[in-house]
């Protein structure tokens, strides 16, 4: 099948339930492909494409449901800028990160942490202690 | 409800495939050569797939009975799980489902008469003591019970295999196919609990506590033996107030003598599956609570879980005896 080659590279990039093939069939043993007319072309898809916004629409909110925050990451990048990391240091100081939007501290709060600190170990403990009083599950 | 049906080809002609076929008329069947096809791929996404999954009828191969985890028993010393099904209806953020498996489609395994030999052989192999089958592991045993038909399928067994013992483990208030047969001594429906506070952030799609506990009355007023799976025990605000609260609403509607057994367990998790879970739901308070990585399991850190659990104990102790409370240790991960 024609669509198989864009699934299977489609899905490397992101989850498959967002990956979807919309096939227009052009003949049929009824109508073979012999007798098929390249001007009728707009005229088939044209209706269709109210029903493809609809589809795309619906695709865009159930990206943006498991997509990350903008604001996230805004927020990592600015502490990068600030401490060399490491890949263990960039899923703790995300982790880090994602819990104070949880727990709805400042991010400026946290920026500060990390920009106050002498080094990253301590501003790591330091947001670690800021955020362990919002941790009981409430 | 279900709007897409896979049906392994080997399976086609099973009378329950058909039967469930007729029951889904507008559903789209697909055939596939093995349900895994389906199932298995990577990169799946367990949440989307959560607000529609599709049904997959298979054939389950291998071995059907499987011994629980040791520490998992409820009084009997030879312990077995089976699952006719893979997944759940809910959605409960605790959930253990969604770590260990790549698709939240829902599957459903006919050979149900499979299942039933590898219980008897199980049964037959010491009839000197009980042998006890849990069939709520990885998925709840009765809230898919319509399409299913799974209490009317295995309850024939149990009736005329008194050394079989069945639990039936629900978060479910479907309990007419329990009420349509008369009450069976080797029988017990497991109903999980967290309190109404937690449930009602954490268990999605769960029928409310109260509901709940209404079913095990009407079960245990038609003589019935019921459990409690206080399972996951989640730290949280007011911990001991609310799971009083809980166990005063359950105990005092529920006669004790009918109350098989409780079991405890705090939350737990295998670390691999926790942190699938946390990146499914990355706004889940949950998974930022007061835990710790203990050797390949995610936990509450020790002292937290050791005094929550003690204050259950302590709590439960004030209704039920202490021989009819059974401690699930952390080596294990199931939680219905």
């Amino acid at each position: 099948m024609e669509g198989s080659a864009f699934f299977a590279t489609a899905s490397r990039f992101c989850t498959r339930e967002l990956v979807q093939s919309v096939k227009i069939i052009s003949d049929n043993p009824q109508s073979p492909v012999s007798g098929f007319d390249k001007s009728t072309v707009s005229s088939l898809i044209t209706p269709a494409i109210p029903l493809l916004r609809i589809l795309i629409t619906e695709m865009e909110e159930i990206a943006r449901e498991i997509s990350p925050s903008f604001e996230l990451d805004t927020t990592f990048q600015e502490i990068a800028r600030l401490h060399s990391l490491s890949q263990t240091q960039e899923y703790q100081v995300q982790k880090i990160i994602r819990q104070a939007d949880l727990f709805a501290l400042a991010h400026s709060e946290i920026i500060s942490i990390f920009s106050h600190s002498t080094n990253l170990k301590s501003a790591l403990k330091h947001a670690n202690q800021v955020l362990e009083e919002k941790r009981l599950f409430p | 409800m279900i709007d897409t049906i896979y049906i392994e080809e080997s399976i086609f002609g099973h009378p329950r495939t058909k039967e469930i076929l007729l029951r889904f008329p507008k559903a789209t069947p697909i055939s596939c050569s093995n349900y895994k096809e389906i199932f298995n791929p990577s990169g799946q996404n367990f949440r989307l797939q959560k607000k529609k999954p599709s049904l997959i009828l298979a054939e389950k191969t291998g071995h059907l009975a499987l011994p629980i985890p040791e520490t998992y028993g409820i009084g009997g010393k030879r312990n077995f799980y089976f699952s006719h099904m893979l997944n759940c209806l809910y959605d409960c953020r605790y959930c253990f489902l969604q770590g260990m498996y790549p698709s939240a489609h829902y599957v459903l395994f006919v050979n149900y008469e499979n299942f039933l030999s590898d219980i008897e052989a199980k049964t037959m192999e010491d009839t000197t003591q009980p042998t006890w089958f849990f069939s709520g592991y990885d998925c709840d045993s009765l809230v898919l019970d319509g399409i299913s038909q799974f209490v009317k399928s295995f309850l024939p067994f149990f009736k005329t295999n008194n050394n079989a013992h069945l639990e039936l483990r629900t978060k479910s208030v479907n309990i007419k196919p329990l009420l349509e047969n008369e009450p069976l001594e080797n029988v017990v429906t497991a109903f999980s609990f967290t309190p109404e506070e937690i449930s009602s952030q954490l268990e999605h799609g769960v029928p409310s506590v109260s509901s709940r506990i209404q079913a095990m009355k009407k079960l245990t007023d038609r003589g019935w033996q019921v459990g409690l799976r206080i399972d996951p025990l989640i730290d949280c605000e007011d911990f001991s107030t609310r799971y009083q609260n809980l166990f005063q609403d359950i105990f005092s509607q529920i006669p004790r003598e009918k109350i098989h057994s409780v079991s405890l367990g705090t939350f737990r998790m295998p670390t691999t599956f926790f942190k699938k879970m946390e990146k499914l739901h990355p706004q889940e308070k949950l998974f930022s609570g007061r835990l710790e990585n203990r050797s390949g399991t995610v936990a509450y850190r020790q002292e937290i879980e050791r005094e929550r659990k003690e204050t259950c104990l302590q709590l439960l102790q004030q209704h039920i005896p202490a021989q009819k409370i059974f401690n699930c240790e952390i080596s294990s991960s199931s939680n219905t």
